[in-house]
């Protein structure tokens, strides 16, 4: 969950940001619009726009409670997004200098209550970092959730109102959730066209793909990096957001190279660096991927 | 069909992390099953022994529990010694007693009479059938009980004062739940409690109302005033006052009552002014849909017994022909919080170390030192060996959350009355983060409870890089900073004093964030501080108890 060191090179397209002193605080939000329950993954920027080193704590996820995330309706109250684990990182100051910044995604859309953007509509989410006596702001961006554009992607939402569902995704995966793992099948099932679908297809691939220890069964549950590359495979064919696309990149190439796959691993990886290198949020991504590269 | 506003509505409540709104938790039938629970051993006093009109005896706590260290500058409350409870064979009264910073206080409770459809009867002597007795429990709580039967309208009715004294470990000295077990002919019954609290004699006095958890407001101490009380968790709903002596020069004599009602049809609360000294505190609407009213120079029924110029009721009622009613009270304690903590481990790393030598501190300070002006924490290193199925690779927080809710073994463990629970798990690594707390107030779904701020871990690999003695002192840090999430304390509670030398009492409390602390470890304060040991003290249970309101929620959100 941790922001990585980068340059800040390029404007953030369609991205919103507000001055605090020398630093800025950027969130985007990465698709234009959102089916009901998908969920939804911000990119959130630290950035020095000033002539002289500023010192920062890079904790930028809602996890850490760093950066507080607030979310309104359209026409309602704003409220505190308040998340479901609370991390605490060393909170080391690290220096940030001018151009720099530090990136993380954000994931707004289920919170310790449960699902946040629970009705179609456009949403307002804002973002407050503030350490060591340094205070930033950053303006509002808007997440539209739109109706359900076909009975499939309904089907899905109503599906997803399952608190467990929502759980298993917010943790992309988690073997002992037995009732979220069911709805989710039931989603692939009966929605097997929706981008819900694609994501609940994404978590089963991202929780496959690696060893687990089931402590309820006092049993191993060795990784299955064919069968969840068959979930990451169908999950990146959908309408994925960048956040959530190099994520499931990055899974599905692990699964290639644990699967002897290395050629198709090297192609996903060099396409995934090539499209996105440069980009401020996807730097961690991008380096995980040249990592991956180089074993 | 829900409308899209409702819908929305409730979401936004989600998000905000809002409780749902208060429920009473008990009800009769959980009442009467704690009231069945254990055969008494013995009968320490009845009515065919008048030798022993007034039952005294220390309480067993007063001799076993430990003195808690000094107090640390103004951070830690006063103390309370020789707590005692009594009975009167004449009267149905009882009485909890103790020096309290050396100065005697005494509390009565007794319920001298009831109302049946509008008429008052008074509980009387010559109405009394059976009782006082006062039973001893193997558990070492008393339950003393008189019962009474009183001709009303429509029949007899029988009327059964039950007073239970807590003396169990873990319980609160003053740990009292004066309840009445009635049955009779259909009607409206209104049971009037009374209680009586004398700081340093029986004039003076002057008290303060809280307004409870739901009621949007809460004590902010004065210098040199301290909370020394929490009501029984049981409960969403509970009320707290406090009284003190008034010819108190800094109100160190000042005293909290924790005050959870039961889950009557209605319950009403007076405080009633015999002497017409002033009355302190904002009257307001509260406790399970009754009132708190200031009643001046206008005296029920029952003149105060003890001698007072200021005495508390409540009023009780019941629309049902039996039952068991009464409030839970706490009072009379400086440290009552208790949180039963277990800790398991993976095979792979170690326990965090029990205690630390850190800049002279005596005794080395521990998870339980830290907490025990606060929070009596009782730590139970329980597992050592949980698998660690891929070791030094870091463990995501769908592995963490499964592991906890395997393993959490003494949850559902009745450790003792008002007792709570916390889980903290000692794993490998995640990142860089050094521990975490889920807080998850699901409302159903494969989160076993749905009870947020239930466990913690602690990411141990991620301290290799220190040498000893600072990894022990990061780790023993660290592991009571998670408690201190999971107790809904935040980074921004933490504060800092002194400079170098660091001593014992100087640094960087424990809420801090670990990058905060300069020079590392030995700046670090193994203590809370200012703002920690408000949240602590006095904020009502629900904000601090794990499973009460989500992480972050203060009382001034409501």
């Amino acid at each position: 969950m941790h922001a990585r060191n980068l340059l800040v090179l390029a404007l953030l397209a369609g991205a919103v940001a507000a001055q605090g002193g020398a630093l800025t605080l950027t969130l985007t939000a990465p698709k234009a619009e959102y089916a009901l329950l998908e969920p939804v993954v911000l990119d959130v920027v630290l950035a020095n726009a000033g002539k002289a080193p500023a010192e920062i704590v890079d904790e930028l996820p809602p996890e850490f409670g760093i950066v507080r995330y607030f979310v309104r309706p359209a026409g309602g109250e704003e409220l505190r997004f308040a998340p479901g684990v609370h991390a605490c990182g060393a909170g080391f100051p690290v220096t940030l200098n001018p151009g720099e910044g530090r990136a993380a995604q954000a994931r707004v859309s289920f919170a310790s209550r449960g699902w946040v953007f629970t009705e179609p509509g456009t949403w307002t989410v804002r973002a407050v970092y503030e350490a060591r006596g340094t205070r930033v702001e950053s303006a509002g961006v808007a997440v539209t959730i739109r109706k359900p554009a076909t009975p499939e992607e309904a089907r899905a939402a109503e599906l997803l109102r399952s608190v467990d569902a929502g759980l298993y995704l917010y943790f992309d995966g988690g073997d002992h959730l037995r009732n979220g793992i069911s709805v989710l099948e039931s989603v692939l099932r009966e929605a097997p066209s929706s981008i819900q679908a694609a994501h609940a297809r994404l978590a089963f691939g991202i929780n496959l793909s690696r060893d687990s220890y089931l402590y309820h069964e006092h049993r191993a549950r060795p990784a299955q990096p064919a069968i969840a590359a068959e979930h990451l495979e169908a999950a990146l064919q959908a309408d994925l957001a960048a956040p959530t696309r190099a994520q499931g990149t990055l899974a599905l190439a692990r699964c290639y190279q644990a699967t002897k796959r290395d050629d198709e691993a090297r192609k996903l990886l060099e396409a995934f660096v090539d499209s996105e290198d440069g980009r401020v949020e996807r730097s961690a991504a991008v380096a995980e991927a040249r990592a991956l590269l180089n074993r | 069909m829900r409308s899209a506003t409702l819908t929305g509505a409730l979401a936004l409540a989600l998000l905000a992390g809002l409780p749902a709104p208060a429920v009473a938790q008990h009800d009769d039938a959980t009442r009467q099953a704690f009231l069945d629970q254990d055969t008494p051993i013995q009968v320490l006093y009845n009515q065919d022994n008048p030798s022993l009109a007034l039952w005294f005896e220390s309480m067993k706590q007063s001799a076993t529990k430990p003195e808690l260290p000094p107090p640390i500058g103004a951070e830690v409350g006063v103390g309370w010694t020789g707590v005692s409870h009594s009975t009167s064979a004449t009267d149905g009264l009882a009485l909890s007693g103790g020096s309290f910073n050396g100065n005697f206080v005494i509390f009565s409770v007794q319920v001298p009479f009831f109302e049946h459809n509008g008429t008052r009867y008074e509980l009387t002597t010559a109405r009394r059938t059976a009782g006082p007795t006062v039973r001893l429990y193997v558990d070492g709580s008393r339950r003393i009980e008189s019962t009474y039967v009183v001709p009303v309208v429509g029949g007899n009715a029988t009327i059964t004062q039950i007073y239970y004294l807590g003396n169990r470990p873990g319980d609160a000295p003053g740990f009292f739940k004066p309840w009445i077990r009635y049955s009779g002919p259909a009607g409206t019954y209104n049971f009037y409690f009374r209680f009586d609290f004398d700081v340093r004699g029986s004039t003076g006095d002057r008290s303060q109302d809280f307004r409870d958890v739901a009621g949007r407001d809460y004590w902010v101490p004065q210098p040199n005033e301290y909370s020394l009380v929490s009501a029984a968790p049981f409960y969403d709903d509970n009320l707290k006052f406090r009284t003190w002596d008034e010819t108190g020069a800094n109100r160190l004599n000042s005293t909290v009552v924790g005050f959870a009602p039961f889950a009557a049809d209605g319950a009403t609360f007076y405080v009633v002014n015999y002497s017409g000294v002033e009355i302190e505190g904002p009257p307001a609407t509260l406790v399970n849909g009754g009132v708190i009213q200031t009643v001046d120079a206008s005296v029920p029924v029952g003149n105060p017994t003890i001698g007072s110029d200021l005495v508390h009721w409540y009023r009780a009622t019941r629309a049902t022909t039996s039952g068991v009613v009464g409030p839970d009270i706490e009072v009379a304690n400086r440290n009552p919080r208790k949180c039963f903590v277990e800790i398991d481990k993976l095979s792979s790393v170690n326990f965090p170390p029990v205690n630390v030598a850190h800049n002279g501190c005596v005794p080395n300070p521990s998870m339980e030192s830290i907490y025990a002006p606060h929070i009596t924490v009782n730590v139970q290193r329980d597992q050592t060996n949980i698998v660690d199925p891929h070791p030094g690779v870091d463990f995501t927080n769908a592995e963490l959350h499964a592991m906890m809710t395997a393993n959490w073994n003494y949850r559902t463990f009745q450790q003792d009355v008002g007792s709570w629970y916390a889980w903290i798990g000692i794993v490998t690594t995640q990142g860089g983060t050094l521990g975490i707390m889920f807080d998850w107030h699901l409302g159903g779904g494969s989160d076993p409870n749905s009870v947020g701020r239930e466990g913690c871990a602690v990411f141990h690999d991620n301290f290799l890089g220190y040498a000893e003695p600072t990894r022990s002192k990061a780790l023993l840090r660290t592991q009571t900073h998670e408690l201190g999430h999971v107790f809904n304390l935040e980074h921004g509670d933490g504060s800092t004093s002194g400079s170098a030398p660091w001593t014992c009492t100087e640094g960087w409390t424990i809420m801090n964030q670990t990058g905060s602390i300069s020079p590392f470890p030995d700046a670090i304060r193994y203590f809370f501080g200012p703002a920690e040991a408000t949240k602590l003290n006095t904020w009502h249970d629900p904000y601090i108890m794990p499973g009460g309101v989500p992480f972050t929620t203060h009382p001034v959100d409501r």
